[in-house]
């Protein structure tokens, strides 16, 4: 107690009415002077001043036991480690990649996967692995999605309640003599194509264990008509690599091979080097698209034709024949238009043997492959254009078949124990299989997968399998070269892998995934510096010297095709095909996937039936119309949307939508195809029967025009007109003001030695969109869903417009991707009343999204119409666990604020640290902007455009460069090369 | 002066007969009939616009229809169309003030209060619109920690000072001519409160000499502060539009053209306001047909003016030879919204023409009619603007449609709601009619 505090205390005494006191002590008993000190000192005056009733007590003691209570409720204790000493290698901010491989039906993609601090974080190309060389599509992309979806399956299930691996696999032990005593009889298992040859050798064993057992590999997305026309032809199990770069003639029947399937991206980046010109360089080769249904493929062709199925193989077997220069007896069905242009391909063709190819779909059936197949023979192609080489899968097998055999067997009670591995039969079987109903009839089931699906639904067990990210495994690419899968996370809910799985049967539960498939690969290669091999394998993301090799095969067999053609057009031909993006349904539950425009409808969120603009028209039909389709008595109902391109008479699906057990994202979208597929001709339905339903439905289209206005917005030209007039784009585009009236410095924006800038080939792009979902990715965009797409909300920072030109029949399609043009005199910077939108001295128009109100002004007043809007709160609405997949280096946007691409400042930005920390500038080439990078096509440039060396700068000067909207004078960064065709003279 | 005789009365009213007909209104017990009914339509209104702006804030802006590329709807639509109200008042009042214009003494009051509180109404939107508009504030150029003023070169920024300046300034006009008003009321009071309230917001008034020549100075210095604001507000509003680049938007007879249509359709509010009120307080022998008859003239005026824009528009932007100019031609009159052109144009262009007719100028019931089809049109304007010019602008890939929801709704009619529960709270509060300038047309008549 200070002095004068004792004073007062004193003082407060002597007003006091008692006279004696003892000491001060007594004093302070004083009610007054207690008053006193608890305003004096309030921290020592907090204390239990009330009575203690019988009552209070009992409440307080009760309390207090429940606090004990609580305080035990936590998990059991575990060790945590301080971070006093840093791992090595590990530098908080500064992420690792870790080449992996990503597998789908058939084939894996080599991919460098991003890692901040033990967390994924995006999915790169790796440029050394054969189908990647750097890029990456949609899909691969998206998987890092699915390893953070809250909706995976997070433990063992035993009849839909919580069980244990140990459980299961007592289960699986108890059964283990009794099909060990009826050799495996009844034991099936059924998996995707396997292209691991760890699991192959391991399939083996079971099978060697088991003689009586079956595996049955099946994917609804599979390649089989080609294997078998390839059997039929050289007797051997194949499948063809093509090498795009060697041909000057490409013919694609029906095929996507530029967008979708295994090489997809090795073939765009080989095509887009065939593209490439100036004025030095004409020399492109030339791509002929026959479809009845548009793709992307189709869309880059200098000539595309379209045909019905039928008329499809009359004009092949016509083109066939004109090779053999054979009399083409079914000549005469083509119509005269048709039959002219048959006989320019023709003879486009054989004079560019050895280096043309013919591509067809790996949903067209066996005659048309094989057509493909003997043309490709004729022609010399083999071991020019196209190799053929070993089958990743083991066992040649039919899918269809093998799915058709099994669900035969089940129906049968053949069947006893059922393992089903990663795939989801219940629902992605063709209808006529009636899997749902044959599933139950085993008596053991296991399904092991990614989800709660419709199998898991029926099954007895469910197990939870890793995911990509998660597991160990060693994968083979398209042309054969292995890639072992490295984890780049524990399992997030102790997921297990198919290696687990097998090692089961062939007493091996003790080897882990890692284990077996180390053990496979020493074997396989027996050399004393393994070890060695293993890690640069690991760290390449590619094994040496481990692409198939192509096998030299004497002259095909001559298969004839048969002559005769059903003829009388059947009412309406049904196409069934893998959905772009979430292909069979195995990525429904995806929203990065599912948010994406579909290539070319530009829809999200839903599948449609695919019709003409003839049919449209003479049905009187509008989009999103809803018709049935029916062919027997296996019926769906599909909302229709009118597609420029589309053949007549041909109606097209996609298969994937209708999931009842995808997740929260993907249950109830769209409609389920598989229950009108057949397992006979699953791609293909002759004769359906459509019939209006009278309902509309609102589908979530991001591009709701697709004419141009007579805008230059894509430049479009032949060749010649090229060859002609080298500076035909300069003279079409509007100039820009000659002078600009500026109260400011005219340059000022000039000055640093940095000036970004971007420069967009669209003769390269093929739209497949991996731009815009790489940049979903890379800059935190959050997924908005169906009904604020439908009201024109989505948010993606760089969008793929797509335009129509010329007759509605069969329109030219032109793809333009479109991120922020960071104009030079930009008008959204002039109306932003807070300086929110401003621009850097290296020529950005940045947005500063705390300093953001939300006048929306600025996008009103962007002519580019690049910027997006949080008109909720998206990125809170985000599920916990996607929050995880964000980008640590970009800052998540709240609600209410602007947001626009920024040509990844954050990635220019650690590149001048870079440069900065040793002291030189940033090269060319160093700051990849997330479009730039996945871009198969290598159609975006990026750079210093006050370098002249700079790649970009070099784009710029070039002949076929123009501005999109120059004529309002905002002289935007983001600039184009125009778009030229080199269409056969003899055919135009 | 048989003039100025029919813009006061028939039946030759003196001052008492005028102070008990004009601030009896307010002293009165009790609330007339069609008060009531209007009230019981207004305020439940009212409370719409309080839930509107509830659920906003908890939502955000999503909740209305807005979109890329329509960035603006409802908010901007209404906001422009409250402050064209918001426009007749201080014209009244200041310009026809300085104009020696004495049939504007009648009116004069209720068109201020108009004003006032359209602009509140108008004010309210470009705050709600916001994306986060608890940062509104930084729209106003504050010392602050940030170190950062706004941008002036916007007009977002502009509009905050014409907007404050504007409301500013018609405030205090408004309230300096209710002074003597005021004391009237505080005199003719009787009971306590009454006689209190009305005492201190008459600040002292007595009526001497002094006072009257200090009033009428300052009337004369505030009408004409406030007659150039009468344009400016209109100009920087119309600024918003045309310092952009967009095709429908960037157009200089923007200025000239939303002033002319801001004082019509201020004036048609007047009438439809006026109108009823007239009726239900026996003010005939104030506001006279004569009067209904001028306004209509005014409105008449500047609908041909506002008339002539629509032209002047269409033609540039042919004239211009720009392609998206004639597209944009294409789109207002043949687009998806080109109901909502033909039908401001019948709504501006068409019905005004009725007002040459001199019976129909005095026919209270028609006048009523058309100043309601006025503002009709004068909101389709609006809406043709913002929406029309957005929806298709240069990236055709970026087109799409907008459709108003609910809530674009909601807090529309709410505002309506709010500017009526305002106006009829000031019928039954504050003398509605200046009666001292009533007085004075009568001292004029008399000499």
């Amino acid at each position: 107690m200070t002095m004068d505090k004792i004073e007062k205390l004193k003082n407060l005494v002597r007003t006091n009415d008692k006279t004696f006191w003892r000491s001060l002590e007594e004093a302070a008993d004083d009610p007054q002077v207690q008053d006193y000190l608890r305003h004096e000192f309030p921290q020592s005056g907090s204390f239990w001043d009330g009575k203690i009733t019988r009552r209070s007590f009992l409440k307080l003691m009760s309390a207090q036991i429940m606090m004990l209570a609580l305080a035990g409720c936590s998990k059991s204790v575990e060790k945590i480690i301080p971070y006093v000493k840093s791992q090595e290698g590990i530098i908080p901010g500064k992420p690792l990649y870790f080449a992996t491989a990503i597998s789908f039906s058939g084939f894996a993609r080599g991919v460098l996967v991003e890692s901040h601090m033990g967390r994924p974080t995006k999915i790169e190309g790796n440029p050394h692995h054969p189908d990647s060389l750097g890029a990456t599509d949609c899909i691969t992309q998206a998987v890092l999605y699915q390893l953070y979806d809250p909706d995976r399956s997070r433990g063992i299930l035993f009849n839909n309640l919580p069980a244990t691996w140990k459980q299961f696999t007592d289960a699986l032990a108890a059964r283990m003599p009794k099909l060990r005593a009826r050799k495996g009889e009844g034991l099936r298992f059924l998996s995707k194509p396997i292209i691991s040859p760890t699991l192959a050798s391991l399939r083996e064993q079971i099978l060697q264990t088991f003689p009586s057992a079956k595996w049955h590999q099946y994917s609804p997305i599979h390649c089989d008509c080609s294997r078998q026309a390839l059997f039929e032809m050289y007797g051997q199990d194949l499948q063809p690599v093509f090498r795009i770069k060697n041909a000057d003639v490409i013919v694609s029947i029906e095929s996507d091979f530029l967008a979708q399937g295994s090489g997809a991206l090795a073939y765009s980046r080989e095509f887009s080097q065939r593209r490439r010109i100036d004025s030095q360089n004409l020399k492109m080769n030339r791509l002929y698209a026959l479809e009845s249904t548009p793709t992307l493929t189709g869309a880059m062709a200098d000539h595309r034709l379209i045909f019905s199925p039928i008329e499809m193989r009359i004009f092949l077997k016509s083109l066939w024949k004109l090779l053999q220069n054979d009399s083409p007896s079914q000549h005469n069905l083509l119509s005269k238009e048709n039959q002219r242009r048959v006989e320019a391909m023709a003879d486009d063709l054989a004079q560019h043997s050895k280096k043309s190819l013919l591509i067809a779909g790996a949903e067209q059936p066996v005659d048309i492959q094989i057509m493909v197949g003997q043309i490709n023979h004729l022609l010399a192609n083999v071991g020019q254009t196209i190799d053929y080489i070993a089958s990743n899968e083991p066992a040649s097998e039919n899918g269809t078949e093998s799915i058709r055999t099994l669900a035969k067997e089940l129906h049968d009670q053949k069947v006893t124990d059922l393992f089903v591995i990663d795939s989801n039969p219940v629902y992605a079987t063709p209808a006529d299989l009636q899997f749902n109903e044959a599933y139950e009839k085993a008596e053991f089931r296991v399904h092991m997968g990614l989800y709660l699906d419709e199998t898991a639904g029926l099954s007895q067990w469910h197990i939870p399998s890793a995911q990509e990210l998660e597991a160990w495994g060693d994968l083979k690419a398209f042309d054969g070269t292995v890639t072992i899968r490295q984890p780049l996370i524990e399992p997030l809910y102790n997921g297990k892998t198919d290696y687990d799985l097998c090692a089961l049967f062939v007493d091996r539960g003790n080897e882990s995934s890692l284990e077996m498939i180390q053990r496979y690969w020493s074997e396989k290669n027996p050399r004393a510096d393994f070890p060695d091999f293993w890690n640069k394998t690991l760290h390449d993301g590619v094994m040496e010297q481990s692409a198939s090799p192509a096998i030299s095969l004497p002259a095909p067999k001559l298969i004839k095709v048969n002559d005769d053609h059903p003829v009388g057009p059947e009412p309406f031909t049904l196409l069934i095909r893998p959905d772009p993006h979430i292909l069979d349904g195995q990525f429904a539950n995806n929203g990065w996937l599912q948010e994406l425009p579909k290539p070319l409808t530009r829809l999200t969120w839903e599948n449609v039936a695919l019709i003409s603009p003839t049919f449209a028209q003479s049905s009187n039909l509008t989009n999103g119309e809803v018709i049935e389709i029916s062919k027997n008595n296996q019926k769906i109902q599909a909302p229709i949307w009118i597609f420029p391109g589309q053949a007549n008479q041909v109606i097209t699906i996609h298969l994937g939508y209708g999931r009842r057990a995808a997740g929260t994202i993907g249950n109830g979208l769209g409609f389920d195809a598989f229950k009108i597929q057949n397992s006979v001709s699953p791609f293909e339905i002759q004769g359906v029967a459509v019939k209006k339903t009278g309902t509309l439905i609102q589908l979530a289209s991001s591009q709701q025009h697709s004419s141009m206005e007579g805008r230059d917005l894509v430049i479009a030209a032949d060749l010649s007109t090229y060859q002609s007039q080298p500076d035909f784009v300069s003279r079409t585009v509007s100039p820009s003001p000659e002078k600009e009236e500026t109260l400011y410095h005219p340059k000022e924006h000039l000055e640093n030695e940095y000036q970004w800038g971007m420069a967009i080939d669209l003769n390269l792009c093929i739209g497949c969109n991996a731009c815009t979902l790489a940049c979903q990715v890379e800059n935190n965009i959050p997924v908005v869903g169906k009904s604020e797409v439908i009201n024109s909300r989505e948010m993606h920072w760089i969008r793929v417009d797509r335009y129509y030109e010329g007759p509605v029949e069969n329109p030219q399609t032109h793809h333009q991707p479109v991120p922020c043009m960071h104009c030079e005199n930009a008008p959204c910077e002039l109306m932003c009343p807070v300086e929110a939108t401003t621009h850097s001295q290296e020529g950005l128009n940045e947005m500063t999204y705390n300093r953001c109100i939300g006048t929306r002004y600025c996008s009103n007043n962007c002519p580019y119409k690049v910027r997006r809007f949080n008109f909720y709160a998206y990125t809170q609405a985000e599920p916990d666990l996607i929050r995880l997949a964000r980008n640590p280096d970009v800052t998540v946007r709240t609600r209410g604020v602007m947001e626009k691409c920024t040509y990844c400042v954050q990635r220019i930005n650690h590149a001048r640290i870079e440069a900065r920390e040793e002291n030189r500038k940033i090269r060319d080439g160093e700051v990849i902007t997330a479009c730039q990078q996945v871009c198969p096509a290598q159609a975006i440039t990026f750079g210093n455009i006050r370098d002249p060396q700079s790649q970009v700068s070099k784009k710029k000067g070039h002949d076929l460069h123009y501005g999109i909207l120059t004529d309002l004078g905002t002289r935007p960064r983001t600039t184009y090369l125009a778009k030229i065709k080199n269409p056969n003279p003899k055919m135009v | 002066m048989d003039k100025h005789e029919h813009f006061i009365t028939a039946e030759k009213p003196d001052y008492a007969s005028i102070d008990r007909s004009v601030i009896g209104i307010p002293l009165e017990k009790g609330f007339r009939r069609p008060w009531l009914f209007v009230f019981a339509v207004a305020f439940p209104l009212f409370i719409v616009l309080q839930i509107s702006i509830f659920w906003l804030f908890v939502k955000g802006v999503g909740i209305w229809g807005i979109r890329i590329p329509v960035g603006w709807g409802f908010a901007i639509i209404n906001f422009v169309w409250w402050i064209g109200i918001g426009h007749a008042g201080t014209f009244i009042s200041a310009f026809l003030f300085l104009l020696h214009q004495p049939w504007r003494a009648a009116i004069n009051r209720f068109a201020e209060t108009m004003t006032l509180f359209a602009v509140m109404c108008a004010g309210m939107f470009p705050i709600l619109h916001l994306g986060r508009p608890q940062r509104f504030y930084w729209m106003v150029p504050y010392p602050n920690t940030m170190g950062l003023w706004p941008q002036f070169r916007s007009p977002l920024m502009w509009d905050i000072f014409a907007v404050t300046t504007y409301f500013t300034v018609s405030l205090l006009f408004w309230y300096t001519g209710l002074l003597p008003d005021l004391a009237s009321a505080r005199d003719r009071a009787q009971t306590y409160w009454k006689k209190r309230i009305y005492g201190i917001l008459s600040l002292g008034w007595r009526g001497a000499a002094v006072h009257w020549e200090k009033f009428n100075t300052l009337y004369l210095l505030l009408a004409g502060i406030s007659t150039p604001l009468v344009v400016s507000v209109h100009t920087v509003v119309s600024f918003d539009f045309a310092s952009s680049i967009v095709p429908g938007w960037h157009t200089t007879i923007f200025p000239p053209y939303f002033v002319a249509g801001a004082i019509y359709s201020g004036f048609a509010m007047v009438l439809t306001l006026m109108i009823p009120v007239r009726k239900i307080y026996h003010l005939e022998s104030i506001i006279t047909e004569a009067h209904l008859d001028v306004m209509a003239k005014v409105t008449l005026t500047t609908g041909l003016i506002v008339g002539y824009g629509y032209m002047m528009e269409m033609f540039i932007a042919w004239y211009s030879g720009n392609l998206y100019e004639h597209f944009l031609i294409k789109n207002v009159t043949t687009g998806p919204y080109g109901i909502m052109y033909w039908m401001l144009i019948l709504c501006n262009v068409i019905a005004v023409q009725i007002l040459w007719f001199p019976q129909v100028r005095r026919n209270p019931v028609i006048l009523f009619i058309l100043s309601i089809i006025f503002n009709i049109g004068m909101w389709l304007e609006r809406f043709v603007i913002v929406v029309v010019s957005l929806h298709r602008d240069f990236m055709p890939s970026a087109w799409a449609m907008y459709y108003p929801t609910v809530w674009d709704w909601s807090t529309y009619l709410g505002t309506i709601g709010f500017f009526f529960v305002a106006i009829l709270i000031f019928v039954r509060t504050l003398p509605m009619i200046a009666s001292f300038e009533v007085k004075e047309l009568l001292t004029h008549e008399h000499k």
